[in-house]
């Protein structure tokens, strides 16, 4: 898949990913990448974005997980459509692969009480403990877990 | 000694906001001393610089939540009462934390690392809840924290995909049509649609498919 300079492996698993939203309020290019929240059984795509403190899932997904049945922390978010009250939950979302293998990571997920946007996978509580990379000529994202 | 603001373990009351204000201001404040965290916004010291020169001497984490507890005291006093400001200024905060107990204590630390939290601030929420003595880590508000802020854990897993190019190929040109709907899609086909992910599941789960449809909705 691919390797560090010195031999290690950087990750185990790709997948294709989604670079455009056309219906995006913003309008511009983004990296959607293909995630199985818990025991949901379908694939849902979630925006990568790095400069979110917590992963998002909405509130939709996180009922068919019933993830909403159990108390969280409850938080607001700072999110570009304003605060947003919610709770952060510890959950497992798998970062599908189509070639390797995926990964499966033990997160915390905010949950907002009302969000109309995607889900997101953020930094905090997510990926801060995947190394991923983009390569955008052929839309393939890698990523593995870190060592 | 303002004992009765110490109740911040409530997560939805008018006094949880002003208790979590002067917690997350005393946390800046603290950790500007050696960390970038962002501009002090109100400055809850002496002036003479004495948190920060207490925050520089402090040589453990638990000497790190103890001061941030002092911070935190002088806010609350200051807010509450000016002479109860003055009182305090005049002797050790920590003192009249041992006075009312562990469950102060817990209070200040559980609302430090929740304005933490908010500011964005994970490592240092994590290091604050780490100086907790083992001997203070079951009470179910901490309990909760510590979950909350767990690193996460990663294993590989065999599982596998399908290439969706052609699913990504629909939702690229069909979007607009959809906007709103909850969608199904597999190898590039409209399976199901509805108003809701409840609605869709109904219809896609009883399919008999050689695998999982792609599921989305279109906003």
């Amino acid at each position: 898949m691919l390797n560090t300079s010195d031999g290690v492996q950087f990750a185990t698993g790709r997948a294709r990913f989604l670079d455009e939203d056309a219906n995006a309020l913003e309008g511009t290019a983004k990296v959607f990448v293909k995630i199985e929240p818990s025991n949901l059984g379908f694939p849902v795509l979630a925006q990568l974005d790095t400069g979110c403190p917590w992963s998002i899932l909405k509130p939709e997904i996180a009922e068919a997980i019933m993830l909403t049945d159990e108390k969280g922390q409850s938080e607001s978010l700072n999110t570009r459509f304003g605060i947003v009250d919610g709770q952060l939950k510890r959950t497992s979302i798998t970062i599908l692969a189509d070639d390797g293998n995926s990964i499966d990571v033990e997160a915390t997920v905010f949950v907002p009480t009302e969000w109309t946007a995607g889900n997101f996978l953020g930094y905090g509580g997510l990926l801060e403990r995947v190394r991923f990379a983009v390569d955008p000529q052929e839309n393939l994202f890698y990523f593995g877990p870190c060592t | 000694m303002a004992t009765q603001d110490f109740s911040v373990f409530e997560q939805s009351t008018s006094k949880r906001d002003l208790a979590r204000q002067a917690a997350g201001l005393a946390a800046i404040k603290s950790y500007s001393s050696n960390q970038s965290v962002g501009v002090g916004l109100w400055d809850c010291r002496t002036g003479s610089g004495k948190t920060a020169a207490a925050l520089a001497a402090a040589h453990s984490h638990f000497d790190l939540v103890a001061k941030l507890a002092d911070s935190w005291l002088l806010c609350e006093c200051k807010a509450a009462s000016p002479s109860h400001a003055q009182i305090a200024l005049q002797q050790n905060p920590s003192a009249v934390l041992r006075g009312n107990g562990e469950t102060a204590l817990l209070a200040i630390v559980y609302r430090v690392v929740i304005s933490l939290m908010e500011r964005e601030q994970i490592t240092l929420a994590r290091k604050t809840l780490d100086a907790l003595p083992v001997g203070r880590l079951d009470n179910p508000m901490i309990v909760r924290l510590r979950k909350t802020l767990a690193v996460p854990t990663i294993r590989t897993s065999q599982k596998q995909d399908v290439d969706r190019q052609r699913d990504f190929g629909w939702i690229r040109d069909h979007a607009q049509e959809y906007r709103g709907q909850w969608v199904a899609l597999d190898n590039g086909q409209l399976l199901a649609t509805a108003a809701s992910l409840r609605e869709l599941l109904d219809h896609v789960k009883p399919l008999q498919l050689r695998h999982s449809p792609l599921i989305h909705q279109l906003t």
